[in-house]
């Protein structure tokens, strides 16, 4: 039985126990099952040559996983703030051996490093993904891009559009679609053995707790004129995009898309409608000009069913922190990118019995709860006991984004496909997008399917 | 102690550069001029940040304070300091003179006790040799010591990362300068174990509290950005919290800056301490003669500008071509110049004169002065102590066991460098390594415990902290590991107690001698016993007898796998005769005979000699008698 988990993401056996290994024993050979391989670059040495455009916090992020990963190197790196982002992540780079050349502006890196480059990661404000991918596209890169893939449909369009034309890669950074995690529990779990039967609903939410505006030492600010070429009115308004019209999409997009991303994946249609409530309750709205507060349903039409989808995120309060439930009539899928946050919950008056299911290593067998009537407390007949909680059987313990890295490497080598390519993107943007729209129409917005199409 | 390691040649550059730079043309810095007075100066300053900005303690985010930046800025030569002799391990070129207290790196798991230093003292390891990276190290051991460490080649590439994470250790004047009650080098040890480098001097000036750990915060946290972090790590992001009310007008704080450093201070780093006095009996302690006549460490440790600190023992080359630096010694302060002339002038501090009453001018010869007037009182057999900086003592969770881990022993009394006999510390080195060209090269214990753990073959210390229990079968096991490990590499053996173990053709441990299996002596220097406690105040047996400890005595053998009893004395002694000496120690038997004898001699001879004087002055006077009847 082990042997037939199949689990198409890539992943390595670092720190794998046996099951882990067994299951992601069949990982790269699943992948390569139906891929369309590209020309490789650097075939005989293997190596991919790498730029990061957008050093800052996020850059930062991939660059620190895409480390890990071996025969990536890294050899150019651009970023507007040259008096810190810039300098900071060159230094990451070389104390990690990777000589590089730094650039402050994205058209001399692609002109000067023309021929010694394969790849770029983008990692810049959203609203300059749409030029610098589509730039990097023509200039004969593959691109691994952040998401959102743009504040308007229409670039993101365009981006997709750029990456047929030029036949470079697109990948967009939902990083979730390669974590063997969700791979495992989309695939075997939902797919394969409708563990949880009907999904009639699904719950998700990210919450954080207020934050103050990032500031910086005076040090290091930007030039003005620096600044307002690129976009900026301030360095306040730098160090602070995601909240700004025009840069970002707001909390909504910055959190909530990786997580509605899932939803259009694990349900397998697009979203029927969206209504939304939300708007800036908390923070001064001259500075926060996205919502801080933000409650989404969407309707899903699935072959078995209407699903409607919760979603919310909140930046005034963690409680709960970030996770997706998916909850069917036998059981409920409650699952984090989280490490530490992944159960099963079977319930005991309508799914069948899951003996053979942890027999067979696909799950693990619920740990015993604590009696409730052992501390004195007798249980309400009219209430419903805690289903049991099974275990998922896969453990990430890469870096978040390093699968979803590994898969967009894998596929400049020709040896997979793209977990998220921008037509992927694209939908989920459109999916997300309509958010704020419906938050600020008060009403449900429909979704026509031709908004789906490229 | 080491300096900054991240470019050694740019460090041996700027050696060079300064070098010419302080021979003449540099201006001093403010603080680097005299200013005439024996008063204590005042330092009431702004507090800067490691890139030199003014701290504002109600900033938003208020960020640690730099040492380097806050003296450095524009009142110290920081560049200068850091080539001190507390900072100045790595540096090329810098001499490294007599043995020294080693640091002493301990894996219980693997049963490693490794000397390692980044001077070249003979028997120890350099760090980056064993694979030991800057940042390990100070983790480990940079509570321990004022210098900067930066990171170096040794680094792997994870700590290469983490080192933007946790920022780099400044060179920590405060460490020794600040006479302040509340600085509390035990704050900053506690700051290092979270990683919280760039923090570690504000929390331990108690200028602030700092919360948080660097420990937690991912490879791309970045200390002026800190939000991005997400929020179940945002409480353990560092923070600082200054003390409002230490911040005066302009911003300025008040640092009780004392430019010779107080020997509390000092005792940070340097306690040293028998065992059995280490816990709940420390009361019994002694104290070292000149502290207890209140001296301080700095009146014989002293520097100046240059931070060059003197050893005081005769014959260091850090100290030649500078009489001044080489007079500070036993024979310097206590016995003038060499011609035996009185100690005079502005250092000597009136040191007593030794009497020395009937002492042999050869011992002065043959003996250093701490050979009988420092360490504890030797007995039979040696003893084991703790040292600030092997055992964390004034750490809140410092092992105080008797029996943890490193095991230092003393004092052997040997003849190292200069030939003089004189007392040591002792450490037994116990490390896998592998033999290459005639010689171990030591495995990194982190590594070797890596393997042992895939295997469960890594050994569970006890809770005392002491060696974990192991043996021969053991021995084999892993030998046979690393063998099968790294097939083709070089022969994988095993250092503990004085022997190498290694496997034979038919796959049996067999142990033998190798010199780099001896242990490692580095000399005592205190506490110094005054003249009433020092050995030879009992009488010549207290060295010239059947049982002196001092040649006859033994020193135990310390091993993670055996008992191995002990060594003579005499095997660290090459150009003492035990022979001669054991002659010189039985006569003493048969030297109250030959007094009694001698002494009867004497007197029959003396009684003989008054006998025939007697009879001479009978004779004689007869003699007279006769003659005047004569002439009348």
């Amino acid at each position: 039985m082990l042997g037939e988990i199949r689990v198409s993401a890539q992943s390595g056996s670092a720190g794998m126990d046996r099951r882990e290994f067994l299951v992601a024993a069949t990982v790269s050979g699943a992948a390569l099952v139906g891929a369309t391989p590209m020309k490789a670059l650097n075939q005989a040495s293997n190596e991919v040559r790498v730029a990061l455009l957008g050093a800052g916090a996020q850059g930062q992020v991939l660059l620190e996983a895409a480390m890990q990963i071996p025969d990536v190197r890294f050899v150019a790196v651009c970023d507007i703030w040259a008096e810190y982002n810039l300098r900071r992540a060159t230094r990451m780079m070389k104390d990690a051996g990777h000589p590089n050349h730094a650039y402050t502006d994205y058209r001399e890196m692609l002109d000067k490093e023309k021929g010694h480059l394969d790849a770029v990661l983008i990692a810049t404000p959203d609203f300059w993904h749409a030029e610098h991918a589509i730039e990097s596209m023509k200039a004969g890169l593959h691109v691994y891009c952040e998401k959102e893939m743009s504040t308007n449909l229409a670039d993101a369009r365009q981006m997709v559009l750029t990456s047929r034309e030029t036949a470079k890669l697109l990948q967009i950074g939902h990083q979730r679609r390669s974590n063997p995690r969700y791979r495992f529990c989309y695939e075997r779990l939902i797919n394969e053995s409708r563990l949880l039967g009907r999904i009639t609903t699904v719950n998700a939410q990210w919450n954080r707790a207020k934050r103050d505006f990032a500031t910086m030492p005076p040090r290091y600010a930007m030039k003005p004129e620096v600044l307002e070429k690129y976009g900026f009115r301030s360095m306040e308004q730098f160090l602070n995009w995601r909240w700004f019209r025009g840069l970002g999409g707001g909390p909504i997009v910055d959190l909530g898309s990786h997580q509605i991303d899932i939803f259009n994946w694990f349900l397998g249609v697009r979203p029927k409608g969206v209504t939304a409530s939300g708007g800036t309750d908390y923070y001064d709205k001259a500075t926060h000009e996205w919502y801080d507060t933000m409650m989404a349903v969407y309707d899903y039409e699935t072959p078995q069913g209407i699903v409607r989808a919760f979603y919310q995120t909140l930046t005034t309060n963690g409680f709960g922190g970030y996770y997706e439930v998916f909850m069917g009539d036998q059981a409920a899928l409650d699952i984090s990118e989280s490490a530490g946050r992944g159960s099963i919950y079977r319930d005991p008056a309508n799914a069948p019995d899951w003996t053979p299911l942890v027999k067979a290593g696909i799950l693990t067998a619920p740990v015993e709860e604590a009696n409730p009537a052992a501390g004195g407390a007798v249980l309400d007949v009219r209430e419903t006991a805690a289903p049991p909680s099974y275990g998922i059987p896969v453990k990430m313990r890469k870096k978040y984004h390093q699968p979803h890295l590994e898969n967009f490497f894998g596929a400049v080598r020709g040896k997979v496909r793209l977990n998220c390519p921008g037509e992927i993107g694209y939908e989920t943007a459109v999916t997300v997008l309509k958010v704020n729209s419906a938050a600020e129409a008060r009403s449900r917005l429909e979704f026509k399917p031709e908004e789906f199409e490229i | 102690m080491r300096p900054a390691l991240s470019n050694l040649s740019m460090l041996a550059l700027a050696a060079i550069l300064f070098g010419a730079g302080s021979a003449g043309a540099q201006k001093p810095l403010l603080g680097d001029l005299p200013s005439g007075s024996r008063s204590r100066p005042v330092h009431v300053i702004p507090l800067r940040d490691e890139n030199g900005d003014t701290i504002e303690p109600n900033d938003h985010l208020p960020l640690p304070y730099s040492t380097e930046q806050t003296c450095g800025a524009t009142c110290h030569d920081v560049q200068t300091i850091r080539r001190g002799w507390h900072f100045n391990a790595a540096l090329p070129g810098v001499t490294a003179g007599r043995n020294g207290e080693p640091w002493l790196w301990i894996d219980t798991a693997t049963a490693t006790q490794i000397p390692l230093s980044y001077r070249a003292w003979p028997g120890t390891y350099r760090p980056q040799d064993v694979g030991i990276g800057a940042r390990a190290f100070a983790l480990r051991f940079g509570a321990r010591t004022p210098a900067p460490i930066e990171g170096d080649a040794a680094d792997s590439s994870q700590d290469r990362a983490r080192w933007n994470v946790s920022g780099k250790l400044e060179a920590n004047c405060l460490a020794c300068h600040d006479r302040s009650p509340i600085y509390d080098q035990s704050e900053f040890a506690r700051q290092l174990g979270m990683e919280n480098f760039r923090y570690a001097a504000t929390a331990a000036s108690g200028m602030a509290v700092v919360t948080g750990s660097s420990s937690k915060m991912p490879g791309t946290f970045d200390y002026l950005l800190p939000a991005s972090v997400e929020d179940s790590l945002q409480p353990s992001i560092p923070r600082v919290h200054y003390a409002a009310e230490r911040f005066l007008t302009g911003q300025k704080v008040a640092f009780d800056i004392a430019h010779l450093a107080d020997s509390n201070r000092c005792y940070y780093c340097h306690t040293e301490i028998d065992v059995a006095v280490s816990g709940k009996e420390r009361w019994k302690a002694g104290e070292d003669v000149h502290m207890a006549r209140g001296m301080a460490c700095v009146q014989c440790h002293s520097n100046g500008l240059d931070h060059a600190i003197t050893r005081n023992y005769e014959g260091d080359p850090a100290a030649a071509g500078n009489a001044f630096s080489g007079s500070l010694s036993c024979r310097g302060c206590h016995m003038g110049s060499a011609n035996g002339q009185k100690p005079s002038g502005p250092h000597g501090l009136n040191a007593p004169y030794p009497k020395h009453k009937g002492l042999p001018a050869l011992h002065l010869e043959k003996l250093s002065c701490t050979f009988c007037h420092a360490g504890p009182m030797p007995s039979g057999k040696t003893g084991m102590m703790k040292t600030a900086r092997a055992h964390g003592l004034g750490e809140h969770n410092a092992n105080l066991d008797a029996d943890a881990l490193p095991h230092i022993v003393d004092p052997v009394y040997a003849q190292l460098n200069d030939g003089k006999l004189a007392p040591y510390r002792a450490v037994w080195p116990a490390f896998w390594g592998r033999m290459k060209a005639g010689r171990v090269e030591p495995l990194n214990p982190e590594s070797v415990r890596r393997l042992l753990d895939d295997k469960k073959l890594s050994r569970q210390a006890p809770a005392n902290g002491s060696w974990p229990s192991a043996d021969i079968a053991w021995v084999r096991r892993v030998l046979q590991l690393l063998s099968q490990s790294a097939s083709g590499q070089a022969e994988a053996v095993y250092i503990a107690g004085g022997k190498l173990y290694r496997l034979d053709a038919s796959g049996d441990v067999k142990a033998e001698a190798n010199a780099q299996a001896e242990p490692y002596l580095w000399a005592i220097g205190h506490d110094v016993r005054p003249a009433s406690q020092a050995l030879g105040a009992n009488g010549c047996q207290d060295c010239h007898s059947k049982t002196s400890p001092v040649f006859f005595g033994e020193v135990q053998v310390d091993s993670p796998l055996e008992q191995l009893g002990s060594w003579k004395m005499n095997h660290f002694q090459p150009n003492v005769d035990a022979a001669y000496q054991l002659s010189l120690a039985n006569s003493w038997k048969f030297r109250i005979w030959l007094k009694v004898i001698g002494s009867g001699v004497a007197i029959v001879l003396l009684l003989l000699l008054l006998g025939g004087a007697y009879q001479g002055l009978v004779g004689l006077s007869a003699r007279i008698s006769r003659g005047r009847q004569d002439h009348v």
